[in-house]
């Protein structure tokens, strides 16, 4: 009896261990995918140097030789590129799985809630409307423009999708969903309706832009979408075990004493800014938000408490191979990062659909 | 402990529950008996501080339920809702576990272990510990959830007070003798101190195990009392529409109801047997 009692409750934390193993293995993965992306391209840079360049503002020399131009290279295009990535990557694997947790939907994704299609319409629209609409906007801040835009369009347009699942004070999830898909379908008329009107230089931008890209990444662009983007990273987690309740059922979590309506509009708002954050400086990248959270999923089990920081891990390693993909495969030519996002994450989804399982 | 004051809601131009006065206190079963529609289910959720009555105050240990934190409200009474339909692949000791959420954090979580263990062993759940939710049965799920809720209070009592444990047809879908035994768990957790309502649709598993009966009837509380009192003929004639007859219960002496049919001339069904009889003619 004691033995097996004992077999019994370890599997809790087999469990546990289990879930740990995966996040940090999603951990280490993202560092050896971004020590590769730093170090790929145009000037090759090994991923000893790549560390030796890391370590050297800290006055440790590893002894490992690099020059000056590996300094620049690195210093000035790479790693802003990487940060943006795990940035982004991150952004969009935590924003997927709140969302799909919170909806209790595993088809949740961060576009559902309208917030990716606004945020690509008020984008598109800056595009079209192009330097005749920004006139007035001093040139040095002109580059801000597109994705303050974005990044305004998105909040906007979850702030509708709110306000109609929220029905006299109560924020409904099933509605808030319903009312997500209607938007995105206007988004989408709207973005079809500027792509017809567009001139053809403007058409080459905003494909480019609604593939979404990594490229031309600098300090400039990264800090200011760093400062906004780590306030859902670092927030969203702490939501793990409300969330774990609220898959039980609205009226179950509140009985466990979760204030479901604050951690539902917390979690709203702060997925909107993740994803707003994310379009604003990449564009709209699919199927991140929803197929990491899956994998995480798949092998962790339901427990927020490691789906959360493993989909951040694993968003950051799978976009950060995507970009390193994108930016390599047709040189000296980029491909758009959501082609090889969508391209490596349909047949992923068709593989998850087969498999007849809820995972949610 | 729980008191209601004159609650009514209102959804629309229906009442689903009016004036309803109770003050349910621990070392007591109340179960609760009514036909489908006549606001059990309401009744609970307003108790359990999920809705707002449209008029009246509920109050948990003198204080309105509206001013409790969901929190705390949530470390002094525990919900089984009707059905909990969980899709997540959550192994069923990961379930029970979600029941110890509220204490995360405070002092209480030392006995987070304990509390999962007997609530486990206490709902006869012990053996499917590593097994995913979904993949159980209806009854077996059903069974999960209440070791959820025995978890979430650990104990009847405690220095901060009794426990409340509210129960939505905690019976359905369970077999005899898991229906005995969970009537068994929730008399006991009263009889040490808690206290316990519960919401049944078999007379005579409230005859059995209740210490206090309420039968609703439309949206009013038109019962009060002990089972014996409270189970007659007429009395169940005129709430269930059904002829029955009582009997005292071999073994314990509880009402024993014995159904013989649905009240003649009040049910829309034809009666059956006039019908046989033609059929013998």
């Amino acid at each position: 009896m004691t033995i097996i009692d004992a077999m019994k409750s370890s599997s809790r934390p087999r469990r546990e261990i289990r879930g740990r193993a995966v996040v940090t293995t999603c951990l280490c993965a993202a560092v050896a995918v971004a020590l590769l992306a730093a170090g790929s391209g145009a000037v090759a840079i090994t991923p000893a140097q790549v560390l030796q360049l890391l370590l050297a503002p800290l006055d440790v020399d590893l002894g490992i030789a690099t020059d000056a131009r590996h300094g620049l290279v690195f210093w000035s295009i790479r790693l802003p590129r990487v940060l943006l990535a795990i940035l982004v990557g991150a952004s969009l694997g935590l924003a997927g799985a709140v969302m799909q947790g919170l909806f209790r939907n595993p088809l949740a994704d961060p576009g559902l809630i309208g917030v990716s299609s606004s945020a690509a319409l008020a984008a598109v629209a800056t595009i079209v409307v192009g330097v005749h609409g920004v006139g007035w906007i001093s040139p040095e801040l002109r580059p801000y423009a597109l994705p303050a835009a974005a990044f305004a369009g998105g909040l906007a347009g979850t702030l509708v999708v709110w306000r109609i699942g929220t029905v006299e004070g109560r924020t409904m999830t099933a509605t808030t969903l319903l009312a997500g898909i209607a938007v995105n379908a206007v988004a989408q008329a709207g973005i079809g309706f500027l792509v017809f009107v567009s001139d053809e230089q403007q058409l080459r931008d905003l494909s480019f832009w609604l593939l979404g890209s990594l490229a031309g990444t600098t300090w400039a662009t990264l800090l200011p979408a760093a400062a906004v983007m780590l306030v859902p990273l670092l927030v969203l987690p702490l939501l793990a075990r409300a969330l774990n309740a609220l898959l039980l059922g609205e009226r179950e979590a509140l009985h466990l004493g979760v204030s479901t309506q604050a951690v539902s509009r917390l979690a709203i708002t702060l997925c909107a800014v993740a994803v707003g954050g994310a379009v604003a400086v990449s564009g709209v990248i699919g199927f991140v938000g929803l197929v990491v959270p899956h994998i995480v999923r798949l092998l962790t089990g339901p427990d927020h408490r490691h789906v959360l920081p493993g989909a951040m891990a694993l968003g950051a390693a799978l976009l950060l191979g995507a970009d390193l993909v994108s930016r390599t495969v047709v040189l000296p030519a980029e491909l758009p990062i959501g082609i090889v996002t969508a391209l490596a994450g349909g047949p992923f989804f068709v593989w998850l659909i087969r498999r007849r399982r809820d995972w949610g | 402990m729980l008191t209601a004051s004159d609650i009514g809601v209102r959804i629309g131009e229906r009442w689903l529950l009016r004036e309803v006065s109770l003050n349910l206190r621990p070392g007591l079963l109340t179960v609760v008996l009514g036909p489908n529609g006549a606001g059990k289910s309401t009744l609970l959720g307003v108790l359990a501080g999920e809705r707002p009555p449209t008029v009246g105050t509920v109050s948990l240990a003198g204080r309105p339920l509206a001013s409790w934190p969901v929190l705390a409200l949530a470390r002094r009474r525990a919900v089984l809702p009707q059905s909990a339909g969980l899709q997540s692949a959550f192994t069923v000791e990961e379930v029970v576990a979600l029941g110890r959420n509220p204490f995360h954090g405070t002092a209480d979580a030392v006995s987070d272990r304990a509390a999962i263990r007997a609530a486990m062993v206490e709902t006869d759940v012990a053996g499917l510990g590593g097994r995913l939710v979904p993949t159980l049965s209806g009854g077996e799920q059903q069974r999960v959830h209440l070791a959820r809720c025995l978890a979430q209070l650990a104990a009847p009592i405690d220095d901060t007070g009794p426990k409340a444990l509210l129960l939505d047809e905690p019976t359905a879908g369970l077999d005899p003798a898991h229906q005995h035994r969970l009537m068994a768990t929730a008399r006991r957790f009263a009889h040490d101190g808690g206290l316990v309502l519960a919401i049944v649709h078999d007379l005579n598993l409230a005859a059995q195990y209740a210490d206090r009966l309420l039968i609703l009837h439309d949206g009013r509380l038109v019962f009060d009392g002990t089972p014996v009192a409270g189970l007659t003929p007429p009395r169940l004639a005129a709430v269930f529409e059904i002829e029955v007859m009582v009997i005292p219960h071999p073994a314990d002496g509880s009402p024993l109801v014995v159904q013989t049919g649905i009240r003649p001339g009040t049910a829309s069904l034809p009666a059956p047997l006039p019908a046989s009889r033609r059929h013998d003619g």
